[in-house]
């Protein structure tokens, strides 16, 4: 079952093609089987088995350019194969739910199915350079999908999310380079056994923590390298938006923990208050400026850099109860953003419009939407006996001993985001409809069923996450296990 | 002189001869009844020349008393010069036909500066260079200024021939100064000429320069390399000798500047990539470094910026090519550290098939979309072609984001070449300034990606009849993404071979 | 008593920068031409003087490939200098100024 993540990706992509070929009314459902099939079997990802190399399991190897020293090198370990199974399963969401817009119906799927692929490639990759390309080819399909299907300032949007991200990915390549030139190798594990028995240079290991962390932190929208995340998320077509912020953020976090703080050196480690700091000052920065807004998508957006503050603590850390929160946390993150997300997609498909002043109503309406979106906003602000409090519980927890003034600011954000959250949502649903265009909002089979489902999740993760936990504690440390001694 | 010596200057005899032949058949005969014999014999010269530099193998081999050497390298760029020639001949059929531009000499100026071209980058003596940069540059002048009847055409052409010109008396200088200080050294330090070799020849400098104590860095030298270097970045279009490159592409019908800017590149790039093998490991002080390091980075800073806001395409690609030139410097300057040259000699080489076959489709684009004769030259005409013409839109996307060089086209993996090879020679700030300017280039990319496909416009369904250059876009698009994806099926045997046997240094006759 | 060398190589090297100077100010094309014809010139003296100098033929052969080449290049040069003139009626390169962006 080696190549297991060979199909998990081959899946999407060969649905991809066919749903491009074929007409456009059979493209939606060739993608969803698709993708499907792929989520089912990164299911399988999960548990261990096939070749197991220092952590990983589902070992894979195959040359690709072998003179460049490209190799199709995967494997999983728990936090990988958790991500893995994040993508593909808001892949199928988006294409269930979100209707693509009519002129491009299969332009639209090829997007989100390359993306998701293409994500799940740098998910998976132990290979360095694979990993790149799958990062940075990951960002064309996201580049088309906002350019061609996004809201009204889309070009601006698209432009600015490229430039942003693609130089900061630039400079990822060139540490990247270094290393292969000191080592001779691309290869994940090799540079981690090197890096660990100190055969790097030093300084190759510092520009190598400096340019990744650049380039990860621009990923994860940290303050100060959010700058592209705003336009981008508001006009994002909200199917990628699932992936884009529920999966490819997410990218950014797990470079952190799989690349940065592994391969940096010691200079890594010295990063880590900083990189805690510029983590609480998101948390803060992202409650503000969502306070802000009016806009609930935007709303969502700028919460989401709030959150991802959060995780990229937890990552960095350097505590185990906080990276398992941390990895548990980037899930739940990509649920609950990706359901708050499908609602403010309903919202303005029904109402017309995603001011907050111009809806309310909703809840005399539509009371299970209604009820739905309350309960994905309790998980967006960590309420107990949802999955976002688990997480951030972990990630607090771990934190604070190591870090308390930066804890306790970020907990602050947090509180005031939370009560914002819930005063924008109280606003919009509450109350009688303000505009008259509106029409109730009615949920199909499908959609009722997949809001339902992720209603589910939030609160199985919330009630029962040890099993999740137990997987998501496999993240990564355990590939120096023989360097340094294993924390409880 | 024997039939090994002209076997090995076949190519360009061969490009020569079919010159004149097309040159001869096109007089003697009625315009309308050579229209398509011509360009079947033009191509058949091509085919013939891609033959015989292909028989040649990558063997060296020297011949014309060590006036020329041919190896792996030579025969891979005299075939890509073949190539681009006989692709721009079938791609320009339809445009001069809409300009009614006379064909025959056309044709003939093809294969003539083809012909010059592949004798610069066969020649191991600078004599040879200089007469074939010459028969390569006079007619790019006539090229660049074919079309007479537009303005910018004939402004292009007189700008091309009179810096041109200026450049190539620079050039001479350069060969002049080589020659006397090479031999006053020898004479100087009683080493004598090695048998069969003139003081020009590039293996009797590079004797002068590893056997003679401090000839590296005696003025006398220094002056004529850098003037020698200068000049030929110059035919390449890298800055600061880059103002004439935009005008040029952008005044000229598009497949010539397809042409012009690929066949200066391969030839001039080659040359001087024989001419810093004999560098390499060399004591030349800093000056050449400094000169050389100058030049790509402000290529790459100066092509990148000048890109970003342009309102024509072709002086975006103009622009960008001074960039790519710029990225080819750097690759270069790699293959002057003797660790990392067969690296960057690979790089090199690499890039420039890549960038020859992205810009030939670049500009074939161009002329796709061309109506009546006019080149779709304003970006402004790209707007909404995502919706109008969804082919040529991917196509040209392709193009751009292969020179934008993101992953899966090409352009990722000539640009991670050249900083592999520039990263090994110890270039690390050099490799930073690069990057930062190709972020800049991407700017100027997007923003042609986001004319065609994010932005709505009214304008009406181009009804475009060129099919030659279609095809030559569709196929060089296709290329870029096989070689970006798989590079070992698509090139690598012709491109190995270029790397096992590297061109001549001073070696075999220390 | 003959000259030595380094006169010679002084005197290009004074020639090839007064050609230099007039390329770089001239407006007249034709003017700049000459110009450049000076600097070859100045190139073919240092190349006869090292030639004879070092006793080598490659010198002077080298200066009548320099002039072949010159006269190849005026022929091409000025009949795109008088195409231009038939259509602007002006010769001075400040005319030449269509092309920018």
């Amino acid at each position: 079952m080696n190549e297991l993540i060979l199909v998990i990706v081959a899946l999407p992509l060969i649905a991809a093609v066919i749903a491009s070929l074929v007409h456009e009314k059979s493209a939606k459902s060739i993608s969803i089987i698709g993708s499907a099939i792929a989520c089912l079997l990164s299911i399988l990802g999960i548990t261990t088995g096939g070749t197991i190399d220092r952590g990983f399991h589902h070992v894979f190897n195959a040359p690709w350019l072998p003179k460049l020293g490209l190799m199709f090198s995967f494997g999983l370990d728990g936090m990988s194969s958790l991500l893995v199974l994040l993508t593909t399963f808001l892949t199928v969401i988006a294409v269930i739910v979100i209707p693509a817009p009519k002129n491009a119906v299969r332009a639209y799927y090829l997007s989100i199915l390359v993306a998701g692929a293409l994500t799940n490639v740098a998910f998976a990759s132990l290979n360095i350079l694979l990993f790149y390309i799958a990062f940075e080819a990951a960002l064309i399909p996201v580049l088309i999908a906002i350019g061609m299907f996004g809201g009204g300032d889309r070009s601006k949007a698209a432009i600015q999310f490229f430039v942003f991200t693609v130089i900061g990915s630039l400079l990822l390549l060139s540490a990247i380079i270094g290393l292969r030139i000191a080592t001779g190798t691309f290869d994940y594990l090799t540079l981690h056994d090197l890096v660990a028995a100190g055969a790097v240079d030093p300084s190759l290991l510092r520009w190598f923590a400096i340019a990744s962390f650049i380039a990860f932190a621009t990923k994860a929208a940290v303050v100060p390298l959010h700058a592209w995340l705003g336009r981008a998320y508001i006009n994002t077509p909200t199917g990628m938006l699932l992936l884009l912020s529920g999966a490819m953020a997410k990218l950014g976090v797990y470079g952190l923990i799989r690349f940065t703080l592994p391969l940096g050196g010691d200079f890594a480690e010295s990063l880590v208050p900083l990189i805690v700091t510029l983590g609480a000052v998101s948390v803060v920065y992202g409650a503000f400026v969502a306070a802000a807004q009016t806009d609930i998508k935007a709303v969502i957006a700028f919460s989401s850099i709030s959150h991802m503050g959060y995780i990229v603590i937890g990552a960095v850390v350097g505590d185990d109860a906080a990276r398992s929160g941390s990895v548990l946390q980037m899930l739940n993150h990509g649920i609950t953003t990706g359901a708050l997300f499908i609602c403010c997609d309903f919202i303005s498909r029904y109402r017309g419009s995603r001011q907050v002043t111009a809806l309310g109503g909703i809840w005399s309406d539509s009371p299970l939407f209604s009820r739905l979106l309350l309960l994905f906003t309790f998980s967006s602000v960590a309420l107990p006996l949802t999955n976002g409090f688990v997480g951030e519980f972990l990630i607090l927890l771990g934190a604070f001993h190591k870090f308390p003034y930066q804890t306790a600011i970020a907990s602050a954000g947090a509180i005031g985001s939370a009560v914002y959250m819930l005063w924008m949502i109280q606003r919009s649903i509450y109350g009688g409809s303000k505009s008259d265009a509106s029409k109730v909002i009615s949920l199909g089979v499908s959609e009722r069923s997949v809001l339902l489902a992720l209603a589910l999740m939030i609160i199985g993760i919330g009630v029962a996450p040890s099993p999740l936990l137990a997987i998501a504690s496999d993240n990564g440390h355990k590939v120096g296990a023989a360097m340094q001694p294993e924390v409880k | 002189m024997n039939f090994g010596d002209i076997h090995a200057a076949g190519a360009p005899i061969l490009m020569a001869v079919g010159g004149c032949v097309v040159l001869l058949t096109d007089l003697a005969s009625k315009r309308s009844a050579t229209r398509k014999f011509g360009t079947f014999l033009a191509i058949l010269f091509c085919i013939a020349s891609m033959v015989c530099s292909y028989t040649l193998g990558g063997q060296l081999r020297t011949a014309f008393s060590n006036g020329i050497a041919v190896e792996g390298l030579v025969v891979t760029m005299q075939i890509l010069l073949a190539a681009i020639a006989a692709i721009t001949i079938v791609a320009s059929s339809e445009i001069l036909q809409s300009f009614h531009l006379p064909k025959g000499e056309y044709r003939a100026l093809i294969l003539l500066a083809s012909a010059g071209a592949m004798v610069l980058v066969q020649s191991l003596d600078l004599v040879n260079a200089f007469v074939g940069i010459e028969i390569m540059s006079v007619a790019f002048y006539v090229l660049a200024g074919y079309r007479r009847a537009q303005a910018a055409s004939e402004e292009a052409g007189a700008k091309y021939f009179l810096m041109g010109a200026f450049v190539s008396a620079i050039l001479l200088f350069g060969i002049a100064l080589i020659y006397g200080s090479v031999g006053l050294a020898m004479k100087a330090n009683g080493l004598e000429l090695p048998q069969g070799y003139s003081f020009t020849n590039i293996v009797t400098i590079s004797k002068a320069i590893h056997q003679v104590p401090g000839f590296g860095t005696s003025p006398l030298f220094l002056l004529g390399a850098v003037m020698l270097i200068g000049s030929l970045m110059f035919k390449a279009g890298v800055a600061p000798f880059h103002m004439v490159a935009p005008d040029v592409y952008q005044g000229a019908p598009a497949p010539i500047a397809g042409f012009l800017a690929t066949t200066s590149k391969v030839a001039a790039f080659t040359i001087l990539m024989r001419f810093f093998t004999i560098l390499a490991g060399a004591d030349t002080g800093a000056a050449i470094n400094v000169v050389v390091i100058g030049l790509a980075l402000l290529s790459i800073i100066v092509g990148n910026t000048g890109a970003a806001n342009q309102k024509s395409i072709k002086r975006l690609f103009g622009y960008s090519s001074v960039a790519h030139g710029g990225y080819i410097v750097l690759g270069l300057l790699a293959s002057l550290g003797t660790e990392s040259q067969a690296a960057a000699i690979t790089a090199v080489t690499f890039y420039i098939v890549a960038y020859a076959i992205t810009t030939i489709g670049s500009f074939a684009v161009v002329a796709w979309l061309g109506k009546d004769g006019e080149d779709a030259d304003a970006i402004s005409a790209y707007r909404g072609l995502g919706k109008r013409n969804l082919g040529a839109a991917i196509t040209l996307g392709i193009f751009l984001l292969s020179l934008s060089g993101i992953p899966l086209t090409v352009g990722f993996l000539t640009k991670l070449g050249v900083f592999m090879a520039l990263l090994s020679a110890g270039g690390t700030w050099v490799a930073v300034v690069a990057l930062i300017g190709s972020a800049i280039g991407l700017y100027a990319y997007l923003r042609v990606i986001s004319e065609m496909f994010f932005v709505d416009s009214t304008q009406q369904e181009t009804s475009s009849t060129d099919g030659a250059s279609k095809l030559v876009a569709v196929s060089a698009a296709t290329l870029v993404i096989v070689m970006g994806v798989f590079p070992s099926q698509a090139l690598l045997p012709s491109f190995e071979a270029s790397v096992t046997a590297p061109p001549v240094s001073g070696d075999e006759v220390k | 008593m003959s000259i030595p060398l380094n006169y010679y190589i002084v005197l290009s090297m004074i020639l090839f920068s007064l050609g230099i100077a007039g390329v770089t100010t001239r407006r007249n094309p034709i003017l700049i031409f000459m110009s450049i014809e000076l600097m070859l010139n100045a190139v073919n003296l240092s190349l006869i003087a090292f030639g004879r100098y070092l006793g080598d033929a490659g010198g002077q052969m080298l200066t009548i490939f320099v002039m072949a080449v010159a006269a190849a290049e005026v022929s091409v040069g000025l009949g795109i200098l008088i195409a231009i003139f038939r259509t602007k009626d002006n010769v001075d390169v400040d005319v030449l100024n269509g092309l920018k962006g």
